[in-house]
């Protein structure tokens, strides 16, 4: 196995909630409550979890675009939560991210050619300006676009064109991990195929990290080696890709898989739903943050927190039943969804 | 005093620099190119009149010492008189009042040393009316213009900063922008004008102090929506330096504001110079003077109704221009049309 480029640990991002004249803070919205991640070089892992559970923030805390409150977020070994401002910023370059909506993330008034360099410049890159458009049309034909884009403005391309100009730019800098924010979310079925083909050839050729957050679960069944599901700010499973779409140990990853739209006629009705609404983050549920919906809650999960506990088919559990010394008890009758 | 020289300098500047490299530049920036072409096809009329007005300015601005007409008394022979002044030297000054195109004086009806040749009269010291009126021009353009050199960089240094940077910045600017927002502006402008004293930069920068609010809560407003965008969030990523991401990405993406802003706030900002020449702290030679005079002049029988006519048709074509302008660059730089327009 490689060796891990990306190690995150008790990472924890709270976002402060301010009220009354004095903008005293009153609470906390925990969208990220302590969350452990490893990404290995040239490994691809998936962060999947309903919009809300905090999977975007942890990316943002990764690169620092958020302030995290505790954890590490060690990057080839180094702490970045540790580091001042100017060292972080070589960090920086070996880290990019792709955004979900490739019009949001292009600045209007930039043309393509000044979009995809930015990040050289920057970094002092590729030397002179000349050099520097040089490099930008090796990279747009990288991303199977090519030198009549150079001129244009965003606005003049379409939804898979941008994302394939937001995927350049990351790429400009020569990143070693990439962070995928949805970067597919927002695209047509045909176009999320095209970009996710690049994205896979890429990673080969250049040997890149991805962390791939999203929540659309066929596209972490065709692109992931390791596959970490988030529930209200935590990790509530992780393992290997296969593991977790054949056997997956956690009654919400249980859920998630039997909400997905299947084609299979078999399976077009689910089982075992996820019941009702997710807790504010702001004040989550005691003991297991998932027992509020879980179908198989019972008496020590309102009392206690679980922690990760190994399963026995690889990856870990973040459920009372995976307990080597939890007593078995009768099988509950799945409830109708 | 050689300080028509330096007018003249300037003038000469922006005519030769100022307005080749400012074309250049719109010209190279495809959105500000399309939206120019785009304001020439819709407001093709307003647009020559603020041409016209700015042109009477500019003719106004370029004077020189000497020549034709000069000596007439021994005070002019060395002032330096403007092209304006000197297209005026055959209409030479009356002892009082007369009609439009009048042959005698308005009270007594001596013959006057120009007869038929003031347009518009003459005021109460025998001055062209006409010459004052597009004296004035210059005027109006200055108060416009200057403030709003004053105001727009105040308003954008501090709205954009504060948004960007938030924080302490932020309650710091907002408290300041609430303070001023909350004392009657004309009060605080009769004020600034007081402490300042009287002049033209005076009254531009007690215009500007009252004026800039406005822009700066739009520009902060809308620096607190860019800074969270993907763009800026991925500039941040790319290590690019908050100077650089304000002027790159924040800047650009509120200039469509700021010129709708500066188009509104010109005609507003001429008005109000009206308002402070009614209350006798305006700038020499305004058309808010002129209107000052006429309270006088329109209780008196006959009527003398052509000095405010003049002044207030000239400032009535400069602001509906300029207006008629304005509305048509908010629609064409509104970023819901311009999106269509893509």
């Amino acid at each position: 196995m490689s060796a891990a480029l990306l190690e995150v640990e008790g990472l924890r991002t709270w976002f402060p909630v301010r009220q009354g004249l004095r903008r005293r803070v009153v609470g906390h919205i925990r969208a990220v409550d302590g969350v452990d991640l490893t990404v290995r070089v040239g490994q691809t892992v998936a962060l999947v979890g309903e919009s809300g559970c905090g999977k975007t923030t942890v990316g943002r805390s990764i690169l620092r675009l958020e302030q995290p409150q505790a954890g590490s977020v060690r990057f080839d070994g180094v702490d970045l939560l540790a580091q001042p401002s100017r060292e972080l910023r070589q960090f920086r370059q070996r880290m990019q991210i792709v955004f979900q909506d490739p019009m949001a993330s292009l600045n209007p008034r930039m043309r393509v050619r000044d979009l995809v360099a930015e990040g050289m410049r920057s970094f002092g890159i590729g030397g002179g300006p000349r050099r520097r458009t040089e490099r930008v049309v090796e990279l747009l034909q990288r991303v199977q676009l090519d030198a009549d884009h150079l001129w244009r403005y965003p606005h003049e391309l379409s939804g898979g064109q941008r994302q394939r100009i937001g995927i350049a730019r990351a790429l400009a800098v020569e990143p070693e991990l990439v962070i995928c924010d949805e970067a597919v979310s927002a695209l047509d079925v045909s176009i999320q195929a095209q970009i996710l083909n690049l994205l896979g050839e890429l990673q080969r050729e250049l040997n890149l990290a991805y962390l791939f957050i999203t929540h659309d679960l066929s596209v972490v069944r065709y692109l992931a080696d390791e596959v970490a599901v988030m529930y209200l700010g935590q990790i509530v499973e992780r393992g290997p890709t296969r593991r977790i779409f054949e056997a997956p140990a956690h009654p919400y990853t249980q859920g998630l898989l039997a909400a997905a739209p299947s084609v299979d006629p078999q399976r077009r009705h689910c089982a075992l739903g996820v019941l009702g609404d997710v807790p504010s983050p702001a004040a989550p549920p005691p003991g297991c943050r998932f027992h509020t919906r879980c179908p198989k809650t019972f008496d020590r999960c309102r009392r206690e927190k679980p922690p990760l506990y190994d399963c026995a088919s690889g990856g870990q559990s973040r459920c009372f039943l995976e307990d080597p010394s939890q007593p078995p008890r009768p099988a509950v009758s799945p409830r109708e969804g | 005093m050689e300080s028509h020289i330096l007018a003249n300098l300037l003038v000469l500047a922006l005519l030769f620099v100022g307005a080749p490299l400012a074309f250049l530049l719109l010209r190279r920036n495809r959105m500000w190119s399309e939206a120019l072409g785009e304001l020439w096809r819709r407001r093709r009329f307003s647009l020559l009149v603020i041409a016209l007005y700015v042109a009477v300015a500019l003719l106004d601005s370029f004077s020189w010492v000497g020549g034709a007409g000069a000596g007439e008394d021994s005070l002019s022979a060395h002032e330096a008189r403007s092209v304006i002044d000197r297209a005026f030297a055959d209409t030479p000054r009356e002892s009082s009042y007369s009609a439009p195109l009048a042959r005698g004086s308005f009270y007594g009806d001596e013959p006057l040393r120009a007869p038929g040749g003031h347009w518009f009269g003459t005021d109460i010291l025998g001055r062209d009316v006409l010459h004052r009126t597009l004296k004035g021009v210059r005027v109006a353009l200055l108060i416009g213009g200057f403030t709003s050199a004053i105001t727009i960089p105040l308003a954008l240094l501090l709205g954009v900063t504060a948004g960007y940077f938030g924080r302490r910045l932020d309650d710091i600017v907002f408290f300041v922008m609430s303070t001023l927002a909350s004392i009657p502006s004309l009060l605080l402008l009769i004020a600034l004008v007081i402490v300042l004293g009287r002049g033209t930069w005076q009254v531009c920068v007690a215009l500007g102090i009252t004026s800039w609010v406005g822009l700066c809560r739009v520009a902060r407003g809308e620096t607190l929506k860019l800074r969270e965008l993907d763009y800026v969030q991925a500039a941040l990523a790319l290590g690019t330096s908050h100077l650089r991401i304000l002027f790159r990405h924040i800047l650009p993406n509120l200039m469509h504001l700021v010129i709708v802003t500066f188009v509104l706030l010109f005609s507003s900002l001429v008005l109000s110079e009206t308002i402070l020449a009614y209350l006798g702290i305006g700038v020499d030679g305004s058309w808010g003077q002129m209107i000052d005079q006429a309270r006088n002049e329109l209780s008196r029988d006959p009527i003398i109704w052509w000095n405010i006519t003049a002044a207030g048709a000239a400032m009535f074509g400069l602001l509906l221009a300029v207006n008629y302008v304005g509305d048509a660059l908010r629609d064409i730089l509104d970023p819901r049309t311009l999106r269509e327009r893509a």
